[in-house]
């Protein structure tokens, strides 16, 4: 090898080497464990009788999955992140570039996973409550 | 490096093809997104009022039973101000505000089926007033799109009551339009009359200035206020006009169901030129009825059986005596057909051969 391909082949896995350390790192706390690479690193929970995402803002490192679940019997819910979806845009925000993104409406037990790639802030609502105030934050770092 | 003539020329074919592709680009996309101007008419829009003649006729004689209801919810868009092309996204049991009145004897075993059309969004339940146990059936009752529910109460009290979706926010839920009557009558029943109505009372809260065109959107704030832009009976502006009037004969007695689903307002219930012979108040069926009152106060969740007689002809107005919520929809006529009745009104001097004659002290007489 060259000294040059082995100058280059060096500075290539120091990168990765950085790249691992930093991802793979203990995060602070609000950060969601990024350990957890299989299935979602934080849940959101709507429960009883109330119109309110628990909790109502999140923070995951990008390529992490939120999951919503439905624990209530008495009200069906859903995730929207579309504004041509939601009454008002601001109840749907998205960073440039991402595809909105909605899910079925949700009853007792039913789930909803999404996984966000792009980093940013993400708004969304629970359509049939946003008249009631029901939205979300997601923060992707 | 000077480039060839042909490139320069291919060079300017595409600037101005660019440049035309951009034009009509941007006049499609304005086209798309400027507002095309949508008038709901009155035609168009579903008739969601519900008749006040369509309730069930009087159980009559018969033992305890058991009795099998069953009840849709279903979100539609309706007319709420068909005169003005306004319509509103109501929530209903049936289709229809109020609900179907459901009618049962004291001791009837009552069972509930509670369907929730697959396309409604919310999940609703059922609260009925006349029903002992939890939520007034609604811990049993909630069911989400596309599904049932059913359960049992036993009817251990007569009266008139209201019932409507126990799903929070209630208020919303009652607001868009879902409530009705419940009435658990005697063993013994109630008196026969000429005519039977069902008539309730209800606000609807939008952001929308009242009688504006269009689908209206409700208004949460107003809704916390208690400040609606319309109060209405049957679920409509007018549901009781014209066709859809109280209707009777002269010398008839007539029976109106009177509930008031709120979800805010007390009604201050009145007909004008008619005095009500019996009321029972609050919807008591087991207490000596009011006698003679011209206007019942009933509250939200509250209900009254309401008697009249039509001595006289004519168009006579039904109203909630707050007089400034006439202007926002409580409205609606009782037409009596018949005979005049000159002898409990006519125009002109009590008796026509003493015009200018007074034959008892008048209030004008003046002071010596």
């Amino acid at each position: 090898m060259t000294s040059k391909t082995l100058a280059g082949s060096f500075t290539t896995a120091c990168i990765l080497l950085l790249t691992t350390y930093v991802y793979a790192a203990p995060g602070n706390s609000t950060y969601a464990s990024s350990a957890a690479v299989k299935g979602p690193a934080v849940t959101v929970y709507m429960q009883g009788d109330s119109m309110r995402f628990s909790p109502a803002t999140v923070t995951i490192h990008r390529g992490q999955t939120v999951e919503w679940q439905n624990l209530s019997s008495t009200q069906t819910h859903n995730v929207v992140d579309d504004p041509s979806l939601v009454t008002n845009p601001a109840d749907a925000k998205l960073p440039k570039g991402t595809k909105p993104f909605s899910s079925a409406l949700l009853r007792e037990g039913s789930t909803y996973e999404h996984t966000f790639t792009i980093p940013g802030t993400y708004r969304y609502a629970c359509t049939p409550h946003e008249i009631d105030r029901m939205v979300g934050t997601v923060i992707v770092k | 490096m000077k480039r060839p003539a042909s490139t320069n020329a291919r060079s300017a074919f595409s600037h101005v093809l660019f440049f035309l592709l951009a034009v009509i680009m941007f006049s499609i996309s304005y086209a798309v997104s400027s507002p095309a101007a949508t008038v709901q008419t009155a035609t168009n829009a579903t008739r969601i009022a519900r008749d006040p003649t369509n309730l069930p006729a009087p159980i009559g004689e018969r033992p305890p039973a058991i009795v099998r209801v069953t009840l849709t919810a279903r979100e539609l868009d309706g007319a709420l101000d068909p005169d003005s092309g306004t319509t509103y996204h109501y929530w209903t049991f049936d289709g229809t505000v109020p609900g179907p009145m459901i009618r049962v004897r004291q001791e009837d075993t009552v069972e509930i089926t509670l369907r929730n059309d697959a396309g409604d969004l919310m999940q609703h339940s059922l609260d009925f007033h006349a029903a002992l146990g939890a939520g007034g059936g609604a811990q049993y009752s909630s069911v989400p799109p596309g599904e049932a529910r059913t359960f049992t109460f036993q009817a251990t009290t007569p009266g008139l009551f209201v019932y409507h979706c126990g799903t929070p926010v209630i208020a919303q839920h009652i607001a868009n339009g879902m409530y009705g009557l419940i009435l658990v009558e005697p063993p013994a029943g109630l008196p026969p009359v000429s005519h039977e109505f069902y008539v309730m009372q209800s606000e609807v809260y939008t952001t929308g200035a009242m009688g504006e065109a269009g689908m209206q959107k409700m208004s949460v704030s107003r809704l916390l206020d208690e400040r609606p832009n319309y109060v209405v009976f049957n679920g409509a502006v007018g549901a009781l006009f014209g066709q859809r009037a109280l209707h009777s004969n002269v010398g008839d007695t007539i029976r109106i169901f009177f509930g008031v689903a709120g979800p805010n307002l007390t009604a201050s219930f009145h007909i004008v030129g008619g005095i009500f012979s019996k009321v029972y108040g609050l919807g008591s069926l087991d207490s000596s009825p009011l006698k003679n009152v011209q206007t019942v106060s009933v509250p939200p969740g509250a209900a009254a059986v309401i008697e009249l007689s039509t001595p006289i002809p004519g168009r006579f107005m039904l109203m909630d005596h707050a007089m400034s919520r006439a202007m926002k929809g409580s409205m609606g006529y009782l037409e009596a057909t018949g005979p005049a009745a000159p002898q409990l009104m006519h125009e002109g001097p009590a008796d026509p051969g003493s015009q200018g004659k007074e034959s008892a002290p008048s209030l004008t007489s003046g002071h010596e």
